[in-house]
């Protein structure tokens, strides 16, 4: 039976001190429509499947191609973007909620600064601009750069939080995102300059160690990012930084 | 956690270590030299009579089983209360690591109870109540089939916390990057187990 409406379920909050509800919504069926234009077809016509007229709902979204990481969000229990989320492959009434590891702004907005707190305090940059011209970097061969490059596509998209038992909403863990940051700058012959401040920033509070090994990020991570090969490899990289700071070498 | 940011490291490398040496190193050995049961009486009152025998005997029993013991179910206890141990598995299916991070948290807890527990009846009634431990008093306490379900849950909850300990120690000190070590690990991990807990409820039965 071809569907002619798409039935979505929406977790409503309207600020972070008030109590959240459940919103539903029924709007006409358009094939290849995604989540973000479901939400942009429900802000049009605000009215619940009651009939009662309701605040437009609120989310983040930029790219509309899952390269930014803005519309994170929960979809049917399931921490995903927003618009890669096709209504066509989704189960019925879809549900759509904020991430929860995130101090909730509105609706389906949260606040993901912990996350770019994270990489600010990590050092997740490479230094370039010098009072002089500092010349061309080394050469990378082309097996670093493949490696570099899965690191890379990471967008702080927050699903690799969202999904970390040791993430809650008072811990202070970094989580996977910025621990393999460290990892990809510090494997940069440029950024290796500054691999010991990466290392310290990352034995820091909040940082490496408080990883439990549940190993969900690597699996809720939209780019496929090997996130747990990255902690591993920081765990190898803290160990020799400790061995050489205890003993030298 | 009220620890000092710095210390935080190291206390967890501290804590990750200290669970393969002394105290896994301890089981191993514990295990190894109970099986001494498997050969009759005679057998284990020779090794109880070797190990009571030993020089430096209460600084080993302190300093390498005791107090590792209590450092590592202690700061294991704060390790657990910084992670929400009950998380859902998101969408992600029942994923074997994410149940082994429940796991090793409740086996911890139940190994607190059930080590003070054997300790008490196998140690602080010796040292502390003149109660004679050999193969006799131990078949005696051990007859119970209540007795020997405590022990089959302490044995099994030792083997597997130690077992996926080894998976832990090996993926946090960096020992195993590629994913395709890290599942070798988990493999190795699960045989560990398997082995230990075979071994640990034979000894328990050789008490007869």
């Amino acid at each position: 039976m071809a569907k002619n409406t798409i039935e979505l379920k929406i977790k409503r909050q309207d600020g972070p001190n008030v109590a959240a509800r459940w919103e539903e919504f029924s709007i006409p069926y358009k094939p290849n429509t995604n989540i973000i234009s479901a939400l942009m077809e429900v802000r049009r016509h605000p009215y619940t499947v009651q009939g009662q007229k309701t605040t437009p709902p609120v989310w983040d979204a930029n790219c509309l191609e899952e390269v930014c990481g803005a519309c994170s969000m929960i979809i049917n229990g399931k921490v995903r973007q927003a618009c890669s989320a096709l209504i066509d492959h989704l189960e019925q009434p879809i549900a759509l909620e904020p991430m929860t590891k995130f101090p909730l702004v509105r609706d389906l907005v949260v606040d993901r600064r912990r996350m770019f707190d994270a990489l600010k305090r990590m050092h997740a940059w490479i230094p370039i601009d010098g009072t002089y011209n500092l010349g061309p970097g080394p050469r990378v061969d082309p097996n670093m750069q493949a490696g570099a490059y899965s690191l890379a596509r990471c967008m702080t998209c927050g699903c690799c939080l969202e999904v970390c038992p040791q993430v809650t909403p008072t811990s202070k863990f970094i989580g996977a995102a910025a621990i393999s940051q460290v990892r990809l700058f510090n494997m940069h012959p440029t950024g290796k300059m500054h691999a010991r401040e990466r290392l310290e920033a990352l034995m820091g509070e909040g940082g490496l160690q408080d990883c439990g090994n549940a190993q969900n990020c690597v699996h809720a991570c939209p780019k496929e990012i090997p996130l747990t090969e990255s902690i591993a490899a920081m765990g190898r990289e803290t160990t020799a930084y400790v061995l050489k700071r205890l003993f030298g070498g | 956690m009220a620890t000092p940011a710095v210390w935080q490291f190291y206390l967890r490398r501290l804590h990750s270590l200290a669970g393969i040496f002394p105290i896994g190193v301890f089981l191993l050995e514990h295990f190894f030299g109970n099986a001494f049961a498997t050969r009759g009486p005679e057998a284990y009152n020779r090794y109880v009579e070797f190990l009571l025998g030993m020089p430096y005997l209460p600084v080993l029993e302190i300093g390498l089983v005791f107090g590792p013991l209590l450092f590592h179910g202690i700061y294991g206890l704060f390790i657990t209360a910084g992670g929400d141990a009950f998380h859902p598995a998101q969408g992600l299916g029942a994923r074997y690591h994410n149940v082994a991070y429940l796991l090793q948290r409740i086996t911890g807890i139940i190994l607190l109870v059930y080590i003070s527990y054997h300790v008490w009846n196998t140690r602080v009634q010796a040292v502390f109540f003149g109660q004679h431990v050999d193969y006799a008093y131990m078949a005696r306490y051990l007859a119970p089939t209540y007795e020997k379900a405590v022990y089959i849950v302490g044995i099994l909850c030792a083997c597997y916390h130690f077992a996926h300990g080894l998976f832990n120690f090996a993926y946090k000190w960096g020992l195993t990057v590629s994913a395709k070590a890290q599942q070798a690990m988990t493999y190795a991990s699960l045989v560990v187990f398997a082995a230990m807990s075979a071994v640990g409820i034979h000894i328990l039965f050789s008490f007869k």
